[in-house]
């Protein structure tokens, strides 16, 4: 039935709040945030020769946290290097939000 | 909350700061403490029409700052509730006559020497000026957020500045809620903005013609109505001064009180 496949509004709205918020909190650009992933590609495919245009390098919101996450498809096994910037550096004073939610 | 002196902020206009400031100054006034609120809106003064005061308004914040009268001569008192006070913005002047060193002053003075167990102040939007000098004496904040997205997103940027403020006792307000949209997947619920801001929750306000009718007519709803938005802003007072009060349900809408117990520790 076609309300059971609707997407909820609220649900693109969460999503969309997430990335602005990621942005504004890490005080970056947009085009800063695409600056480092690229950079950031470049270094990982240095590294992985052979995959090159398979890695993937995405930018998340987690908690208290942003996430700069390579993926990198291996043919023998699947790896994944995960930089975890810690939350002090890359979302400042911000980072301890959380930790002080009672 | 300990904080005696808090802010109501949120960084974007119309979310409802002045209506928070005026329902929960008067609920806490209700419950016993001795209450302030200041408006320091400068230049686009309301918090006097909300609260039906306009008429008694002599003196206001910027005569206080440059000694045209006393500051007890600025303090208006309500006659509806006892120990309810309001101080003014002014209307003529602008953001220029704010002063973050005198505000100070003054709420240290409402505290100490006149004895307020509570100073309410209401922050103009942005971030600017206005919102600096409101958030430059108090020691506790209200953020209030409407379930949208320019305003969750202002909140974050509001919340920021308070920390960089060193203003660490912030609770959030989520008002003009609307459980029927929440209820068809069109509106941001509760945990969705609490998970994006990650701070604490003290009220969820719903969307209420009782407050537009009160407004009007110059009444304070927390006074003299019985809505469910009459009935969150006293909830809110008393969680301000520690009570443990469950959150009331919107409606019958169990999607949305499924919601709740998820956040509030029920199964
Ligand atoms: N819970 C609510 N239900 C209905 N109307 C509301 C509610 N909260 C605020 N309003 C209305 O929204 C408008 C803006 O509110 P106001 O308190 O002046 O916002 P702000 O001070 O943040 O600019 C006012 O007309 C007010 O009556
Ligand atoms: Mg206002």
């Amino acid at each position: 039935m076609w309300f059971l496949n609707r997407k909820k509004t609220k649900d693109v709205l969460k999503e969309r709040l997430k990335v602005v918020i990621t942005y504004d909190r890490a005080k970056m650009s947009p085009g800063d945030m695409e600056e480092l992933k690229a950079e950031l590609h470049k270094v990982v495919a240095r590294f992985f020769p052979d995959e090159g245009q398979k890695i993937n390098v995405e930018i998340e919101q987690s908690d208290n946290s942003m996430r700069v996450v390579a993926n990198v498809p291996n043919s023998r096994v699947q790896q994944n290097v995960g930089v975890n910037q810690s939350a002090k550096t890359s979302t400042g004073k911000r980072s301890s939000r959380k930790s002080r939610k009672k | 909350m300990k904080a005696k002196a808090i802010v109501i902020t949120s960084g974007k206009g119309g979310v409802g700061k002045t209506t928070t400031t005026a329902n929960v100054g008067a609920a806490l006034a209700k419950h016993g403490e001795k209450v302030v609120v200041i408006d320091t809106d400068v230049g686009l003064r309301n918090l006097d029409v909300v609260m039906g005061l306009e008429g008694r308004v002599v003196f206001d914040i910027i005569d206080v700052f440059e000694g045209r009268c006393k500051l007890t001569q600025a303090l208006i008192r309500d006659k509806r509730v006892d120990n309810l006070f309001l101080l003014a913005a002014s209307q003529v002047r602008d953001k220029n006559s704010l002063d973050e060193e005198k505000m100070e002053t003054i709420v240290k003075r409402l505290i100490e020497e006149e004895g307020f167990d509570r100073v309410i102040i209401d922050s103009p939007a942005g971030i600017e000026t206005g919102f600096q000098t409101a958030a430059c004496a108090a020691e506790g904040g209200l953020v209030v957020v409407n379930p949208e997205v320019a305003s969750v997103r202002d909140a974050d940027r509001i919340i920021g500045l308070l920390e960089a403020r060193e203003i660490y006792e912030v609770r959030l307000i989520i008002n003009r809620i609307r459980p029927a949209m929440v209820k068809r997947g069109d509106m941001l619920e509760v945990n969705d903005v609490l998970e994006i801001l990650g701070i604490q929750l003290i009220g969820i306000v719903p969307e209420d013609e009782a407050i537009l009718v009160s407004t009007n007519v110059g009444n304070i709803a927390s006074l003299s109505s019985n809505s469910k938005a009459s009935e969150a802003f006293n909830n809110i007072a008393k969680r301000i001064q520690g009570e443990e009060i469950p959150y009331q349900s919107l409606d019958s809408d169990t999607g949305f009180l499924a919601g709740l117990r998820r956040i509030f520790g029920g199964s």
